[in-house]
């Protein structure tokens, strides 16, 4: 079923906005942040002089060395996804992605040492749910480039980063939630993503991040509330995900001495004890499973942003509807049939992961319980579980499926499967 | 449909039983065996409705596990597609194929696969209790890459530590999988359903 090219040549990229991973096949990929410098723009050309480049964007371990030539303005730095999205006409932003994707398969081929059987490889990128059409063309064109140049792509297809989640958890019908920095995708699997019913929501960890800063704020912290790091920092120290807010609040300011947390920052003297209004822990995970909650009110009055209503064809979803609601209006969206056969529930991305510290098992939950105990009262039985390797799933699910997918299938813009070939498409 | 199928357990000498979801279950002195009856909608989704019914027998707790579909039905899988079919149901969904003819006649079509004592993604059944959320401690996937001819990897660093972790499934490996692929392809029913993609659309 595997043949030899196929096992030796598959190769996976996973787009994330903050990191670029690639490799064929292996048990881990390689890893560069998704990030370049754009050298014509360097304040300073002295560096340039001194490590003697000629390349116009430099991407990589190499960055870093470049990072003092950059400007207030930082326009040399691009940064060129946002929340899993690059805007169509957002030239520079796409040469950085083509710097990367050329990085990928030239670092690859210096680690395997390239092989006189070496024609190119099969090419599976992962891209966002709900990347619009242009991304797809314009990464099939990057890579028809590089092939023209280095021979590198044999053939390429791209896949959604939701279905790469279910094919590296080995389960083939299941709803993926999928929570990053600025937003939120479910999307039900069964067999093949069912993108009518893919549901997006506008928050992500922003939010558990604004949440975190207004409650700095409220301790008397205003300095460190503008400070994105400390902020982050904060909010993955102490935040805790409620079973019942009400009830976990209420319990928190009867036993303030059980909840209470003080956030030190290692190898400095900063610290922030919460001392009686620790009960705040359980506002910073909540908010990303339900910002409709009245507690919030208050700060969205006081300036906090709302999240943004989403508006996808002809689906409008309010930015605070409850994550439950919006994982029912997927699975409602899915056929009768598809959900008989949905059992499982994955969650992934960095929004989901919080601990429940020892002794407060009885009032904070991990994401999982959360999305659980939630289904369970629609009358839902679903196994939850969190993503098994948070950095690597998309990247591992992406190099199964340059294994197995057989060479005649071609791309169709129709079914958004298949492979860009060398020879047929370009 | 249900009579015949009756029928046909009770000539393999078992005391039959009918749960809900049209399925029968029989017992004898030596194993346990359930039947469920498929009934497609419509001629054009046989292949689907077959696929669905026998995923949705994965987390039944028997010895062996058929689905059986009216021989109408059925005589639309043929070729390519059947070929598919057997490879998932017997290897993936370890479900057995009964067909059942107009005139009440019952006939395998495949052998359904003994079952482990625990079914085949039973992390995946309905609990008969408050269930336990999945939150294993972190483990670090071992980094094999060593073995295989690669080069070394970046060890990514900067991310949260401490990220929770949780089991994966393993259902029972498929044929012509090489056994040196990293654990996240080998068992992997994803392998099979790529393989075969374009068969179930043609």
């Amino acid at each position: 079923m595997i043949d030899e090219y196929r096992r030796k040549y598959a190769y996976a990229e996973d787009y994330g906005t903050s990191h670029f991973k690639f490799g064929p096949v292996a048990e881990r990929p390689y890893v560069i942040e998704n990030r370049g410098v754009i050298t014509s723009e360097l304040e300073s050309k002295v560096l340039l002089e001194l490590f003697g480049v000629s390349k116009p964007i430099v991407v990589g371990e190499e960055v870093s060395r470049y990072l003092p030539a950059v400007d207030t303005m930082g326009r040399a730095l691009i940064y060129p996804m946002h929340d899993g999205l690059v805007e169509r006409d957002n030239e520079r932003a796409w040469a950085v992605i083509k710097e990367i994707t050329r990085y990928g398969f030239e670092k690859s081929l210096k680690e395997m040492k390239k092989a006189q059987d070496f024609d190119g490889f099969y090419v599976t990128a992962a891209l966002s749910a709900i990347a619009p059409r242009h991304m797809y063309e314009r990464l099939f064109a990057i890579h028809a480039e590089l092939d023209k140049e280095g021979r590198y792509v044999k053939a390429v297809t791209i896949i959604p980063q939701p279905l790469a989640v279910a094919i590296a958890e080995k389960i083939t019908e299941c709803i993926v939630v999928e929570s990053g920095h600025g937003n939120t995708q479910v999307t039900p699997i069964v067999v093949y993503p069912v993108r009518d019913a893919i549901t997006v929501l506008n928050r992500g960890g922003a939010e558990a991040d604004a949440i975190a800063a207004e409650i700095l704020r409220d301790l008397g912290y205003e300095d460190r509330a503008r400070e994105e790091k400390f902020v982050r920092m904060f909010k993955e120290s102490v935040g805790l995900v409620p079973r019942d807010l009400d009830l976990a609040i209420e319990k928190a300011k009867k036993e303030p001495e059980r909840f209470r947390v003080v956030f030190k920052v290692p190898r400095t003297t900063i610290e922030i004890d919460m001392g009686s209004n620790s009960w705040m822990r359980f506002l910073i995970g909540e908010i990303i499973f339900d910002p409709n909650h009245e507690i919030y009110e208050s700060y969205y009055k006081r300036g906090m942003p709302r999240p943004r209503d989403t508006v996808r064809g002809d689906q409008r979803l309010p930015g605070t509807l409850p994550l439950i609601e919006a994982i029912m209006y997927s699975i409602k969206r899915t056929s009768f049939e598809a959900q008989q056969q949905i059992r499982v529930a994955i969650l992934s991305g960095g929004n989901f992961a919080w601990k429940v510290p020892q002794g407060l098992e009885d009032v904070a939950v991990n994401s999982a319980e959360k999305v659980a105990l939630q289904l369970r009262q629609k009358e839902l039985d679903y196994t939850v579980k969190l993503v098994s390797d948070p950095l690597y799933s998309v990247w591992k699910g992406g190099i199964v499926y340059s294994l197995a997918v057989p060479d005649a299938i071609e791309w169709n813009w129709g079914r958004m499967e298949g492979w860009y070939r060398r020879g047929v498409h370009y | 449909m249900l009579a015949a199928v009756k029928s046909y357990l009770e000539s393999r000498g078992c005391r039959v039983e009918e749960l809900e979801d049209q399925t029968l279950v029989c017992y004898s002195n030596s194993e346990s065996i359930a039947v469920r009856i498929v009934l497609p909608a419509s001629s054009g989704g046989v292949l689907e409705a077959v696929w669905e019914a026998s995923a949705g027998c994965r987390p039944l707790s028997f010895d062996r596990v058929y689905i059986a579909v009216p021989s109408n039905f059925l005589r639309r899988i043929a070729g390519k597609r059947m070929t598919m079919l057997r490879d998932v149901l017997e290897g993936y969904h370890k479900v057995g194929l009964l067909r059942v003819g107009d005139e009440g006649s019952v006939e395998e079509v495949l052998p359904a696969p003994l079952r482990r004592s625990e079914p085949p993604g039973a992390d995946l059944s309905r609990p008969t209790g408050l269930r336990e959320h999945e939150q294993a401690p972190q483990r670090r996937v071992p980094d094999t890459s060593a073995a295989l001819p690669q080069g070394q990897r970046i060890q990514f660093s900067g991310e949260r530590a401490g990220e929770p972790a949780s089991q994966v499934s393993t259902p029972s490996s498929a044929s012509s999988i090489p056994d040196d692929l990293p654990e996240f392809a080998r068992n992997n029913p994803w392998l099979i359903i790529f393989s075969k993609r374009g068969v179930d659309s043609k």
